[in-house]
C-alpha cells in the first residue's frame, strides 16, 4: 500500500514545505495527515488510543472481551467526531478520516458486542 | 451458551450500528460534510444498514409505540399503531434469521472484500450453527 510520499521530487518537496503554510491549525493538521502520512495518521492514532485504553481498562479488571468492547465504543465516538472535521484545501474538502476508516471502529465494536453477548455464560445473567 | 444470548447479541449489534448511524446522520446535517459511505456499486451503506430487517423492525416497533403515546381520540390510530408494532416484531423475528447473511453482504461490499472470503465466513457461521444444533440434539 503506498503510504505518504514515495519519490522525493521537486513537487513533493514543495508540498512538504507548504504543510505549515497556513494560520489555521486544522489546515496544518490535515496537511500533515495527507502529505506525510498518506491519510492514515488519525486512523493509526485511534488504533493506538484503543490499545492504550484497552490495557488501562484491563489492568483494573481482567475481562478481555468486555474491555475491548467498551474501549472500542469510546474510540468509535472519537472517530465520529474526527470524521466530522473537514478542511477545504485548494477547493477540495478533505476529512481527518475517510468513511471507511471511521466505520471500522463502530463496526468492529458492534461485532465485539455480538461476540460478547453470544458467548455469555447461561448463569452470568 | 444459550440461544437467547445469540439473539440478544444480534439485537446488541443492531442497536450499536443504529446508534452510530443516527449519530453519523446528525453530524452530517450539522457539519455538512460530504458523505462517502458507499459500497462498490455506489449504494449508500448507511441506508443499507438501516434497511436490514432487524434494525428496521426495531425502528418500526418504536415508532408505533410512540404513536400510541399521544392519543388523538380515534381508536383507529391505536389499532394502526398496534398493527405496526406487530409487523415490526415480525420483521425482527425474520431479521434474526437473515441477519448474518445481510450484515456480511453489507460489510464485505463496503470494504471490497472478495466473494470467496464472504463465502468462507458464511461457511464458518453455518458449520457453527450446525454444531450448536447437534449439541442441543445430543443433550436431549
Amino acid at each position: 500500500m503506498p503510504f505518504g510520499i514515495q519519490n522525493v521530487t521537486a513537487p513533493s518537496l514543495d508540498e512538504l514545505i507548504n504543510i505549515s503554510n497556513s494560520t489555521d491549525i486544522t489546515v496544518i493538521m490535515s496537511n500533515v495527515n495527507h502529505e506525510v502520512y498518506g491519510g492514515y495518521l488519525y486512523f493509526t492514532l485511534l488504533i493506538v488510543a484503543w490499545i492504550i485504553l484497552f490495557y488501562a481498562a484491563n489492568s483494573r479488571n481482567n475481562q478481555v472481551l468486555q474491555n475491548l468492547f467498551f474501549s472500542g465504543f469510546a474510540v468509535s465516538v472519537v472517530s465520529l467526531m474526527l470524521r466530522a472535521i473537514e478542511v477545504i484545501n485548494n477547493g477540495v474538502a478533505v476529512g481527518f478520516l475517510t468513511d471507511k476508516q471511521m466505520w471500522t471502529f463502530p463496526l468492529v465494536t458492534a461485532l465485539l458486542g455480538l461476540v460478547l453477548w453470544m458467548t455469555k455464560r447461561a448463569d452470568s445473567g | 451458551m444459550e440461544w437467547s444470548h445469540i439473539v440478544a447479541s444480534f439485537v446488541v449489534f443492531s442497536v450499536i450500528v443504529g446508534l452510530f448511524g443516527v449519530a453519523y446522520d446528525g453530524f452530517q446535517e450539522e457539519y455538512g460534510f460530504v458523505p462517502q459511505a458507499t459500497n462498490a456499486e455506489g449504494d449508500n451503506v448507511m441506508q443499507e444498514l438501516a434497511d436490514i430487517n432487524i434494525i428496521s423492525g426495531i425502528n418500526d416497533s418504536l415508532t408505533a409505540i410512540y404513536k400510541i403515546n399521544p392519543p388523538t381520540g380515534s381508536q383507529f390510530d391505536i389499532l394502526g399503531a398496534l398493527a405496526s408494532a406487530g409487523l415490526g416484531i415480525l420483521k425482527i423475528v425474520t431479521g434474526i434469521i437473515s441477519f448474518p447473511i445481510e450484515i456480511l453482504g453489507i460489510i464485505t461490499g463496503f470494504y471490497y472484500i472478495p466473494p470467496l472470503i464472504t463465502a468462507g465466513i458464511s461457511l464458518i457461521f453455518i458449520i457453527y450453527i450446525a454444531f450448536k444444533l447437534l449439541e442441543d440434539y445430543r443433550r436431549k
